[in-house]
């Protein structure tokens, strides 16, 4: 019977799409309710942080809505109560951390958000997790995307990180870590597109693994160190297909992926690894129209060293080239 | 030493200009204890004391150098500005023993930042000797005048604002132009003064970033009616394009062309209505619906669509406005009544300039009202707010077709009788009835025969029809459509400063009109990538 009432009452709501705010909603999200937030911050293996900084505004009917900045106490705890009329937004640090920041509204359309004017649950935990600073190292980085000029379509040329730049005859490279080969088709219509974009590796323990980010709003969005064990593949490929009309397939990075990459491999004469670089592609990997590599890349330059977590405040490539995230 | 000692905001710093005191070798000659003294003989101007080097001179634009000021340890904005003592013709000011000390130390120092404030505004320093008479001088040759003069100005409005003025600028500061022509337009409920600071600053922005190019600014009446008449002005945008195209073709040279949020309705629609030709486009903060540049973002989806209006939930997409072109082919005009690949021809020349924290085009997860965001920021979900109120007969939206529903009175009298009185009805309407008796409100009546004028579309596109995608100025629409760049995510300096801090409202986003608002110490990377990619420098 109650499961019989439970799909009555979710029935109109799917049928019908997203619900109206009730009345009181609706008077909460124009004049404010009062809201109550647990912030529980930790670290990776859950230990609460202590005295982490924890501020953020809740947004409200004035001019400068509801802001907020305390501390967190010996449990990681803070609470704060303010009154709020659509979301808030909240950014964590503590020094020897990354920051954390995000942003969460308060209306729900899958149930009633509002109780006693109050915004409903009250007092929820909203738990952060802060990322320690471990070992970040100087690395070669193109953050505002290294646009060299793509040479050529449908052959593989060589890529050098460390410089930037394709690799001799090309560009001034020296040393490929990767191949990519670009081929698009566009129809008559001028979104009729079909392109391929394959990275592959020439050394035999080269290769590369996808990744998604962390997406709980740490600055720190990649993994810290690149899985040695891995299964590193030789090639990948990035495919586009649409229609004027719609899009079929994407493959490419989005803002939310990430690739690990092994470099400059050597094997000692049993095929193992000997010596390796690493390297992480971020969000993005692409061939502008006007045929201009778009990337963004980390590069360690330290042999065997796996370690992926950027320096911030260093630019081996570009010292000028800062704001980039670890 | 009196004269204007408030101090420079980091807004003010695009006014001050860098000089440098090559003084080492005349300190070398006269020490200290010679007597002789270093002064300014000057009118119309103040200066900022720095330990800058002539090599980073330029430094105090983009970043915090605390080096400012008599003591040197102040930033640029917020160091005391002094100069000569007000009075007729040019006064004196010495240089201070401080300042003199650290050229003497290093002769790549003595970097003052210099403002006018007058067109009469002189500079000569002097050296004199003990008993006031002259050992040698050196006058700054300066041509002074206001912002305006340095670029060409076009009023595209019906009546008000500066006059049109095409002519050579008088002070224009094209010594080394490149000979290329960069116009900027901007956007929505922007009056016929604020137009001139707009484009005054991009003016600014551009120069300190290296354009070499010939700046025009323009305006147009993008501001009739209320901050509430989104849809009209967004009507007066097609309007003007042809008179725009006018001017921007009639000009020689490569032209590159850039706009701001409803200023990209203009441009878009001289490219691909009147042929207008550029070699660059850049979309700031375009609002204009995404879906016009790739119609895969166009969501007819009946669940988890914001940008269907709630009471229009359970209608089949065949009964909305937005859709209703399905039913006819050309040349049945009102087969172009819809957004959707309204302006591909933009495509090979534009660049997306977008902001992931653009306040007017963020979508709200539910239906918002009309004071969604609060009284004080009704601009939030602006966007969204605009298209959903089409039709609607309420503040903030337009009484023809959109989401209002077909009445069965006439529209003059507009009674409360839906024709199709529930969704389950409207669903089952032969669409031979739609044709004649759409669902959605049925003015204005040139809507509904099958040769509409184009003028005639563009108003209704404008006012009546709604776009069913967000802005293209929130809109990443991904390598292989179009150039884009994120403002919010790339677009501020480094080590995360900016002016707005975490605690407020908007937190760190980037707004809608910071490449204005916000100054250029924040945004610099945004006029450096224009004049990169546009080729100005």
């Amino acid at each position: 019977m109650n499961r019989f009432v439970l799909f009555l009452v979710l029935f109109p709501i799917l049928a019908f799409g997203v619900r109206r705010p009730t009345a009181a909603e609706q008077k909460a999200l124009t004049h404010g309710a009062e809201a109550c937030v647990v912030f529980r911050v930790i670290d990776v293996r859950d230990r609460p942080v202590e005295k982490a900084l924890v501020e953020g505004n809740f947004w409200n009917d004035t001019r400068k809505g509801n802001p907020y900045s305390m501390n967190t106490d010996s449990n990681g705890v803070c609470v704060v109560t303010r009154t709020c009329s659509d979301d808030y937004h909240f950014a964590v640090t503590k020094e020897g951390y990354y920051r954390t920041k995000g942003r969460k509204v308060l209306w729900n359309p899958n149930f009633i958000s509002i109780k006693d004017g109050k915004w409903q649950p009250y007092g929820a935990t909203n738990t952060v997790v802060l990322k320690r600073k471990v070992n970040p190292v100087a690395m070669c980085v193109a953050w505002n995307e290294a646009r060299s000029s793509l040479p050529d379509e449908d052959c593989l040329i060589g890529y050098d990180m460390k410089t930037a730049d394709w690799v001799m005859p090309w560009g001034k490279g020296k040393t490929a870590d990767f191949f990519i080969r670009y081929v698009r088709q566009v129809g008559t219509n001028r979104l009729e597109i079909k392109s391929t974009l394959t990275i592959a590796f020439t050394n035999v323990l080269d290769g590369v693994y996808r990744m998604k980010t962390d997406d709980s709003g740490s600055a720190m969005r990649t993994v810290y160190k690149a899985d040695t064990n891995a299964v590193y593949a030789r090639t990948l490929a990035f495919v586009y297909d649409r229609t004027a009309e719609k899009i079929n397939t994407d493959t490419y990075l989005t803002p939310d992926d990430y690739l690990v990459l092994r470099t400059r491999t050597e094997c000692d004469g049993h095929g193992n690894l000997k010596k390796a670089n690493y390297a992480k592609i971020v969000g993005k990997l692409a061939i502008t129209r006007e045929n201009k590599l778009k990337i963004r890349f980390y590069f360690n330059p330290n042999e065997n060293d796996p370690n992926l977590e950027a320096d911030t405040t260093k630019n081996l490539l570009n010292p000028r080239d800062l704001g980039f995230p670890p | 030493m009196l004269g204007f000692p408030t101090p420079p905001t980091s807004c003010d710093l695009l006014d001050f200009f860098p000089v440098w005191l090559d003084l080492k070798g005349a300190l070398d000659a006269f020490p200290a204890q010679s007597g002789v003294t270093f002064r300014f003989r000057s009118s119309g101007l103040r200066f900022v004391y720095t330990a800058l080097t002539k090599n980073e001179a330029g430094k105090y634009l983009r970043e915090e150098c605390a080096v400012c000021g008599p003591a040197f340890n102040q930033n640029a904005h917020g160091a005391p500005t002094f100069a000569p003592a007000e009075g007729s013709g040019s006064q004196v000011v010495e240089l201070s023993e401080a300042f003199l000390s650290l050229i003497k130390a290093d002769g790549d120092k003595g970097v003052l930042l210099v403002e006018c404030s007058s067109p009469l505004a002189s500079l000569e320093l002097e050296i004199v000797d003990p008993y006031g008479d002259p050992i040698a001088s050196r006058r700054l040759h300066l041509v002074v005048s206001g912002v305006e003069d340095m670029y060409s100005w076009v009023n595209l409005r019906s009546s008000g604002g500066r006059v049109t003025s095409v002519g050579e600028p008088a002070n224009a500061p094209n010594f080394d132009s490149n000979g290329k022509n960069v116009f900027f337009l901007h956007g929505f409920d922007v009056d016929a003064d604020t137009a001139r600071a707009w484009n005054a600053e991009m003016f600014k922005r551009l120069w300190w970033s290296g354009s070499k190019a010939r700046f025009w600014g323009m305006t147009w009446e993008g501001d009739a009616g209320s901050s509430l008449n989104y849809q009209a002005n967004a009507a007066n945008a097609f309007a003007v394009t042809s008179n725009f195209c006018a001017w921007v073709g009639g000009v020689t040279g490569e032209k590159i062309v850039l706009a701001h949020s409803l200023g990209n309705m203009v441009v878009s629609a001289a490219i691909q209505d009147y042929g207008l030709s550029v070699s660059k486009y850049f979309m700031l903060n375009a609002a204009v619906a995404a879906e016009c540049y790739d119609s895969s973002v166009f969501n007819d989806a009946a669940d988890g669509n914001h940008m269907l209006h709630d009471e229009w939930a359970g209608y089949g997409s065949n009964t909305w406005c937005s859709t209703w072109h399905r039913l006819f082919s050309a040349p049945d005009g009102r087969a172009g009544l819809t957004w959707k690949d309204r302006f591909p021809n933009v495509l090979p020349v534009a660049y997306n300039y977008y902001s992931s924290g653009d306040e007017i085009f963020e979508i709200w997860n539910a239906m918002p009202t009309a004071f969604s965001g609060g009284i004080f920021h009704l601009e939030r979900y602006a966007w969204q707010k605009q298209e959903l109120f089409k039709g609607r007969g309420i503040p903030g939206g337009t009484t023809w077709a959109g989401w209002g529903f077909l009445r069965t009175a006439p529209e003059s009298t507009y009674e409360e009788s839906i024709l199709y009185p529930d969704a389950a009805a409207a669903n089952s309407v032969p669409v031979t009835n739609i044709v004649e008796s759409p669902v959605f409100r049925k003015n204005p009546p040139e809507m509904f025969t099958n040769s509409v004028p184009s003028a005639t579309v563009n108003a209704l596109l404008a006012k009546g029809l709604p776009a069913l995608s967000a802005a293209a100025g929130i809109t990443d629409f991904g390598t292989e459509v179009m150039s884009d760049w994120d403002m919010n995510t790339m677009g501020k300096p480094d080590g995360g400063v900016w002016g707005r801090s975490t605690s407020q409202t908007y937190e760190d986003r980037w707004l809608h009109s910071d490449l204005k608002d916000m100054a250029y110490f924040y945004v610099y990377k945004l006029f450096d990538r224009i004049v990169n990619e546009g080729g100005l420098e």
